[in-house]
């Protein structure tokens, strides 16, 4: 931003990708059931189209603004596009319509199925491989009701049971719900990246927040309904933090516009509680140890599509707010001190969520918990690119969001190919895949290519995320995060080992057993292929994100 | 004191009630209304930011706090939404993982 000249856009392709989600949101809202892939497809080429003209524009001409509306920055609110939000919005467009893809199969298998997702909720934690094993092969039938409802139950999920419907036959009528929420989500993200005023981000968090908390809940599972509550409060309070930091900033400043606030923020007391303010809510919402307590249960709970979604993208959302942030508006001077607190809450975030994803029986939390960890190797960019005018600072910055971007295709395949598994297992106990690895060979292989991916074995984008910053540590003289990103390989080793030990084995479970299960479609199993490998390739077609990166970095080039 | 350092202390005050409550506090209606004074007082403090010059009223924190109660009214009512079909689904009225079976 401070290097290069800004074009004001004539093209309309920033507010399109915005207004494009938001306008199918709306219409596959009020077109009712069945419109809802319709639009949704619809709306994921639009927005391929807009972000691709975009990346070419930015590419060709540098960065560009767009006043909404005709009203310039101080009042009005500008969309301001550089090459890292171009690469934001291309990540959330290419993991966006594989998302897309693969729902479309889950949704319509869920629902032909209705019987079969029942079974997964039903069951409760401490079955034996008998019981799995009864309850798999009664698969096509209702399964009857084994828990007495606690204290009062609905009236008409009373009825329900009393007429012989399964009660899922409620949680299933609810995915078509899916399409507006996820489109109003897709149209939040991009506003998002593309935004560039502190006031207009609080509102789009607050639109991401309430779409995130209704597609958690969009299952209908009890432990769904309590996970998106306690997302909903943790994700509120963090909002209203980071509105309580705008606030001071605003009183000390007087306006809320990145651009001017690059100029204008100076350092003061009342600048430091703002910024303290500012940076605890969105680590709150980016799940930064000691914020990372909602993370697990949230994402577990959650849909595959659903959980595939947040993890891969809305966490990215806030990284990215801070990486503006932190890089162009906070006083150059504190930048050290902060970088150096975010790295080092990153390095526990790396040894805590990877002892407890290893700690895990549930292929969904131990998935879970391995972002945690991820999350803090992100972090890791902010102590060594807090430089600013060096070679290697631009190398850590490459390298940290080349580790965002590689970690949101492989994490999102691993969700898939997660709830591929809990589809046609009803379980997904590791304990319980022994043996599986001849049956699902494809979600296997994806999972395992996704591992490949986060733990950052070449040649996957992750291994040339964390190499640049190996590298970018031991030219700054900072050796010992280095140090900490190599145990953290090792860990992370450990913990997707740990999904394998058993799949290779002897199966304990009799082949007949799957006969009744239903099987997935095949595009359900593909996709996630797909995607992990993008991610394992990332690694060799870097060289073009990693240069567009450049375009409008804070970075003076040497 | 003036009236701005007056009605600042307030608003810090009122977040810091609703930061106790949040925490503290396990029913979640009594969460939700502890989620709303946090709200408020940061409404609060920006009505008060607002009056900060003695000349004239600055009216930007003014549509801040506008679209602010937009959102808290919203999102209050989507909690309120989910705290009701979690009393349905589990007979809680708060979170405690009673219910808390994982994935199995």
């Amino acid at each position: 931003m401070h290097n290069d000249i800004i074009i004001t856009s004539q093209s309309p392709w920033m507010a399109l990708a915005i207004m494009i989600p938001l306008l199918a949101a709306v219409l596959s809202f009020i077109g009712g059931r069945r419109t809802g892939p319709l639009f949704s497809i619809a709306a994921m080429v639009g927005v391929l189209v807009s972000v691709l003209w975009l990346a070419v524009q930015v590419w060709t001409q540098g960065p560009q603004s767009e006043a909404v509306g005709g009203w310039a920055a101080p009042l009005g609110r500008e969309l301001y596009a550089d090459g890292l939000s171009v690469l934001m919005l291309l990540m959330t467009a290419i993991v966006g319509s594989f998302i897309t893809g693969y729902a479309l199969q889950y949704f319509a298998h869920c629902e032909k199925h209705a019987s079969l997702t029942s079974l997964s909720q039903r069951e409760p934690a401490e079955v034996s491989k008998e019981h799995v094993i009864k309850a798999v092969s009664s698969l096509p039938h209702a399964v009857p009701s084994s828990e007495q409802p606690l204290v009062r139950v609905q009236d008409e999920k009373q009825r329900a049971e009393r007429e012989g419907i399964p009660k899922n036959k409620m949680i299933v009528h609810n995915s078509h719900l899916f399409w507006p929420l996820w489109l109003l989500l897709w149209s939040g993200l991009n506003a998002l990246f593309l935004s560039s005023d502190l006031f207009n981000l609080f509102i789009i968090l607050a639109i991401i927040i309430l779409a995130a908390v209704s597609l958690i809940s969009l299952n209908g599972r009890a432990i769904a309904l309590q996970a998106s509550m306690r997302y909903l409060l943790v994700a509120l309070f963090a909002a209203s933090i980071y509105l309580l930091g705008l606030a001071l900033l605003y009183g000390a400043v007087g306006t809320l516009d990145i651009k001017s606030l690059t100029l204008e923020l100076e350092a003061s007391p009342t600048t430091l509680i703002a910024i303290v303010l500012i940076v605890i809510g969105l680590l709150l919402k980016t799940a930064l140890f000691p914020f990372h307590f909602w993370l697990p249960a949230t994402y577990s709970a959650a849909s595959a599509p659903v959980s595939a979604l947040l993890s891969a993208l809305v966490l990215k959302g806030t990284f990215y707010i801070l990486l503006r942030l932190g890089f162009e508006v906070f006083p150059i001077e504190w930048f050290p001190t902060l970088g150096q607190l975010l790295g080092f809450l990153g390095a526990i975030a790396i040894f805590w969520g990877s002892w407890q994803a290893w700690q895990q029986e549930h292929l969904n939390r131990l998935i879970a918990y391995s972002i945690i960890a991820q999350v803090g190797y992100f972090f890791l960019l902010f102590p060594l690119a807090s430089g600013m005018i060096d070679t290697w600072s631009l190398m850590a910055w490459k390298g940290g969001i080349l580790l965002a971007l590689s970690h949101a295709l492989a994490i999102s395949a691993m969700f898939m190919a997660s709830g591929n598994l809990l589809l046609s297992l009803g379980t997904d106990r590791l304990e319980h895949l022994r043996g599986l690895g001849q049956r699902y060979p494809i979600t296997f292989l994806t999972l395992a290519l996704a591992g490949v991916s986060i733990i950052g074995l070449p040649p996957s984008g992750g291994f040339l995320g964390n190499w640049l910053l190996i590298n970018a540590a031991y030219e700054s003289g900072q050796w010992w995060w280095a140090g900490i990103i190599v145990i953290g390989i090792f860990l992370a080793i450990a913990y997707i080992g740990k999904i394998f030990i058993p799949v290779f084995d002897e199966a304990i479970t009799p082949s007949v057993v799957f006969e009744k299960t239903p099987v997935l479609p095949l595009s359900m199993t593909w996709l996630p292929l797909l995607l992990a490998f993008i991610a394992l390739v990332l690694g060799l077609i870097a060289t073009s994100p990693l240069t567009l990166l450049e375009i409008g970095s804070p970075f003076i080039e040497i | 004191m003036t009236k701005v350092v007056f009605y600042s202390l307030v608003a810090v005050g009122l977040f810091t009630i609703g930061f106790y409550t949040l925490l503290v506090e396990v029913h979640l209606l009594r969460k939700i209304m502890a989620l709303n004074i946090v709200f408020t007082s940061v409404f609060l403090l920006l009505i008060a930011i607002a009056a900060r010059y003695p000349q004239a009223i600055d009216p930007l924190p003014h549509a801040f706090v506008l679209i602010g109660i937009l959102i808290a009214v919203s999102a209050t009512a989507l909690a309120l939404r989910l705290a009701r079909r979690i009393y349905q689904e589990t007979g809680q009225t708060d979170l405690s993982e009673k219910q808390e079976t994982g994935i199995s």
